[in-house]
C-alpha cells in the first residue's frame, strides 16, 4: 500500500514552467524516461494496425521511392536533365538518394502526424508527451528499414561496389533524422491549432525533392545550385551518399554545423512543445 | 435508468487502519485553492489567444494578473476544496457548470489561469475510458497499450492482465479485434484496466451509467472496495439519488463557482431545489399557451386544442407545490373544433429524468358528443409521490384510438420534502410512497 510519505506530489499553477528551469529539466528527462514503454507500445500499435488493414502491406513503404526513381529515370532519358559524374548506375543512385531523403521527409512529417492522430488521447489523459515524438521517430526508422532492403536489392542488381566508409552511414542518417524531427517539433504548436500547416507541409516536401541533391549531384550550376548549397538538408544528404559511393566527403564543416544546430534547436523545440501543449489542448480539446 | 436499480451493497473488505482514523487525521490527497480558468467563446479568437498564450509561456510570464480578454468568460472562478485519503466526494452541477473543466485541470491536462492544485499520488481519471484503444487490434493488445498510456510497464501489466480480463468478463473475446465489441464491452474493458491498476485518486465521470445493470453494480462495488483500501474518489454524476447515497460530502458547482460544499444530503437537495426553481423560471418566461402548443409533439390542431391547464389543491387554490399524500386537482380546458364522439382522455406523471412514475385511469367522454369548449377535472387522491419535481403528460384520442393530442409535458409540480429520513442517503427511498398502515402486534 501507499505509505503517505512516498506519494508523488504534483502541483499545477498558472505560472510558466520556464520560471523553474531546473524543475523543468528534471521533469523533461523524467518524462523522457517514462516514455520508453509507452512509445514502444504506440509504435507497435501503429505499425501493426497500419499493415493489418492492407493487402500489399510493406510494399507501401517502398512504393514512393520507386515512383520517384521512375520519374527521374524518365526525365533523364528524355534529356530534360543532363546528369554526369555520379559514378554508379543512375537508377541505383536515385533510389539511394530518395531513400536517404525520405528519412528527412518522414522525420519532418512524423511529429505533427503522430500528435494529430493521438489528439483523442492527448486531450483526455495526462501522459508523457515525449512518447508521441519517440514513436514517430520509431515509425521513421521502421519505414527506413524496409526501404534499405529495396536499396540493397538495387545495388546487387546493378552490381554497385560500395566504399568501406558505408559503416559511418548512421551518422549522416542520424543528422537527417534529427534535423527533420527538430523542424517537425517546431511545427506542432501552430500545426495543431491551424490545419493550414499540414496542407502546406505536404506541398513543401514535394517541392523540396527538387531543391535538394536527391537525384542529381549538387554540382549543377545556376539558381538551383545556389539554393541547393544553402539548403540545410544538402550537406547531410550528400555526406550520406558520398560515404556509400566515394568515401569521406572533403568539406565537413557544413555537415557538422547543420548537425550541431539541429541538436541544439531540437532541445529548444522540445521545451517549446512541452510548454505549448497544455495551452493547445485547452483550445482544441472538447 | 440508474435510479431503478437496487442500491449498491457495501462490500466487506479489508478495512485497514483507515477506519480507525477520523477524517481530520487523514492525509489530504487533493488540495484546490482559488482555482480559476477562462475560456473563449469563439474558436478563431480562441486559437489566436492560444498562440499568444504560448508566446507568454515561452518568455516565462508569471501570469499573475489575469483579466478577461474580449469574448472570454470564467469557466471556473475561485474554486477551492480538498479531498482526503479514503474519501468519496461527489461533484454535481448542471451541464456547463464547469465540472469537466475542473476534471481536466485536476488531471493536469490544462493549466489553471489562477490558483493552485496540489495532488499527492497517482491520479486516474475515468473520463477517458478506453483511451488509446485501437479498433483493429485485439483486446489483449489494447490492454497493454492502455496500461502503457496510463503509465504502467509490461511487467506490471503481465501481473494484472488476468484480473483485468476477469473483471471485464471478456472471456474468449480477448483475442478479437476491439471494433467488433459493443460499446458497453469497450467501456467495461476500459474501466477494468483503470481500476485494476491501483490509482491513489480516482475520478469517475458519468461512466457508471454505461454497461448493463450487473456490471454497473459490480463497478460500484469495486469503487467502494478501492475506497476502503485507502484511495480517494471524486464521483461526478447527475444522478442525485446515487450521489447522496454513495458520497458523504459533495461539491456543487454553478456557473463555474462553488455554490455549496458539505454533507451530500444537504448539497444535493439544494441542487434539486435550484434546478426546480430554474425550470419554473423558464416556464414563466414563455406564455403558457405556447408551452402547451410547442411541447405537444403530436397534435391535430384543426380538431383539438388544449387551451389551458392548471393545478389546484384540495381547497381549489392554484398552486404547483404539494406534499406527499395531498389531493391534487388537474383541470384541462379543451376546445373541440369538430364534433367528436367517445373521446378518450388520460394523463401520466413523469419524474425529472422523464421516467413515467404513475399513469392515470382513462376517462371516456361518451355521454354526449364533444364540441366547442369543455373543461375536465381530475383529482388525484392521496398522491403517493416522494419529494421531487414532476411533469404531467396529457393524451387525447378519438374512438378508434387515433391520437388527437399527445404531450409529455403540459405542466409541472413539486412535491415538497417532508419525509422523515431513516438514515443518511436514505436507502429506503422509492418512486412511490405507498399508503401503509403500521401497527404493533
Amino acid at each position: 500500500m501507499m505509505g503517505a510519505t512516498e506519494l508523488l506530489i504534483t502541483r499545477h499553477t498558472p505560472e510558466s514552467r520556464l520560471r523553474h528551469p531546473i524543475t523543468l529539466l528534471k521533469e523533461m528527462f523524467r518524462d523522457l524516461k517514462a516514455s520508453r514503454e509507452l512509445s514502444w507500445r504506440l509504435l507497435i500499435r501503429d505499425i501493426s494496425a497500419q499493415y493489418r488493414q492492407t493487402l500489399l502491406g510493406y510494399f507501401w513503404a517502398v512504393f514512393p521511392p520507386l515512383v520517384t526513381t521512375l520519374v527521374f529515370i524518365l526525365l533523364r532519358s528524355s534529356a530534360v536533365m543532363d546528369i554526369k559524374g555520379i559514378g554508379i548506375p543512375y537508377p541505383a543512385y536515385v533510389i539511394m538518394g530518395t531513400v536517404f531523403f525520405q528519412v528527412f521527409v518522414d522525420a519532418l512529417n512524423a511529429p505533427l502526424k503522430v500528435v494529430n492522430e493521438s489528439k483523442a488521447i492527448l486531450t483526455k489523459i495526462d501522459l508523457p508527451r515525449e512518447a508521441f515524438i519517440l514513436s514517430g521517430i520509431g515509425e521513421v526508422l521502421f519505414s527506413f528499414g524496409i526501404k534499405v532492403i529495396l536499396l540493397i536489392g538495387a545495388f546487387i542488381y546493378y552490381n554497385v561496389h560500395i566504399s568501406w566508409t558505408t559503416v559511418l552511414l548512421p551518422i549522416p542518417l542520424l543528422g537527417l533524422l534529427l534535423l527533420g524531427t527538430m523542424l517537425g517539433i517546431f511545427l506542432i504548436p501552430v500545426g495543431l491549432l491551424y490545419k493550414d500547416i499540414q496542407s502546406a507541409l505536404l506541398i513543401a516536401t514535394q517541392g523540396l525533392v527538387f531543391l535538394t541533391p536527391v537525384a542529381y549531384p549538387p554540382s549543377v550550376g545556376g539558381t538551383l545550385g545556389k539554393i541547393m548549397s544553402l539548403n540545410p538538408v544538402s550537406p547531410l544528404l550528400m555526406a550520406a551518399k558520398d560515404l556509400v559511393t566515394h568515401g569521406i566527403p572533403g568539406d565537413l564543416i557544413p555537415f557538422f554545423t547543420v548537425f550541431a544546430v539541429a541538436v541544439v534547436l531540437l532541445f529548444i523545440g522540445w521545451i517549446v512543445y512541452r510548454l505549448a501543449l497544455p495551452i493547445i489542448i485547452e483550445r482544441i480539446g472538447a | 435508468m440508474e435510479v431503478s436499480e437496487p442500491f449498491f451493497k457495501k462490500v466487506p473488505t479489508r478495512r485497514r487502519h483507515l477506519k480507525r482514523l477520523n477524517m481530520t487525521e487523514r492525509e489530504t490527497l487533493v488540495e484546490v485553492k482559488g482555482l480559476s480558468k477562462k475560456f473563449c467563446r469563439r474558436l478563431k479568437r480562441s486559437l489566436w489567444y492560444g498562440i499568444r498564450d504560448i508566446g507568454a509561456e515561452l518568455i516565462g510570464s508569471k501570469r499573475d494578473h489575469v483579466k478577461l480578454r474580449k469574448e472570454e468568460f470564467w469557466a471556473l472562478k475561485d474554486v477551492s476544496f480538498e479531498i482526503k485519503q479514503g474519501e468519496l466526494v461527489g461533484l454535481i452541477g448542471a451541464n456547463g457548470a464547469g465540472k469537466t473543466t475542473l476534471l481536466k485541470l485536476l488531471s493536469g491536462l490544462i493549466k489553471p489561469d489562477e490558483g493552485e492544485i496540489t495532488i499527492k499520488g497517482k491520479i486516474q481519471a475515468l473520463i477517458a475510458l478506453g483511451a488509446g484503444f485501437n479498433p483493429i487490434l485485439t483486446a489483449r493488445e489494447n490492454i497493454y497499450i492502455n496500461g502503457a498510456v496510463l503509465g504502467f510497464s509490461k511487467k506490471q501489466m503481465d501481473q494484472s492482465i488476468e484480473k483485468i480480463m476477469d473483471f471485464a468478463e471478456i472471456g474468449e473475446f480477448i483475442d478479437m479485434p476491439v471494433h467488433s465489441y459493443s460499446s458497453g464491452m469497450q467501456v467495461r474493458l476500459g474501466f477494468s484496466v483503470a481500476v485494476n491498476l491501483k490509482p491513489d485518486i480516482l475520478i469517475v465521470d458519468e461512466v457508471l451509467a454505461v454497461g448493463d445493470a450487473s456490471f454497473r453494480r459490480k463497478a460500484r462495488n469495486k469503487m467502494m472496495e478501492l475506497l476502503h483500501s485507502g484511495i480517494s474518489v471524486l464521483f461526478v454524476s447527475h444522478n442525485m439519488a446515487l450521489v447522496s447515497s454513495m458520497t458523504s460530502r459533495c461539491i456543487y458547482l454553478e456557473k463555474g463557482r462553488v455554490a455549496a460544499v458539505g454533507p451530500s444530503d444537504e448539497v444535493t437537495s439544494q441542487y434539486l431545489t435550484d434546478s426546480i426553481k430554474k425550470s419554473k423560471e423558464s416556464q414563466e418566461y414563455e406564455e403558457q399557451e405556447d408551452i402547451l402548443m410547442t411541447s405537444a409533439y403530436l397534435t391535430v390542431p384543426d380538431v383539438f386544442i388544449l387551451e389551458k391547464f392548471y393545478l389546484r389543491n384540495h381547497s381549489d387554490d392554484d398552486t404547483d407545490e404539494f406534499n406527499t399524500y395531498d389531493n391534487i386537482k388537474l383541470a384541462f380546458e379543451m376546445h373541440f373544433l369538430q364534433p367528436m364522439e367517445k373521446v378518450l382522455l388520460a394523463f401520466n406523471i413523469r419524474d425529472q429524468v422523464d421516467d413515467v412514475v404513475i399513469c392515470s385511469s382513462k376517462m371516456r367522454l361518451d355521454d354526449r358528443p364533444c364540441q366547442g369548449s369543455m373543461t375536465v377535472e381530475c383529482e388525484i387522491k392521496n398522491t403517493q409521490l416522494r419529494e421531487g419535481n414532476y411533469h404531467i403528460g396529457f393524451y387525447v384520442s378519438d374512438e378508434d384510438g387515433g391520437s388527437l393530442y399527445k404531450s409529455h409535458s403540459v405542466g409541472f409540480f413539486t412535491i415538497l420534502a417532508n419525509m422523515t429520513i431513516i438514515e443518511k442517503g436514505d436507502p429506503t427511498r422509492g418512486f412511490v410512497v405507498i399508503d401503509t398502515a403500521w401497527k404493533v402486534l
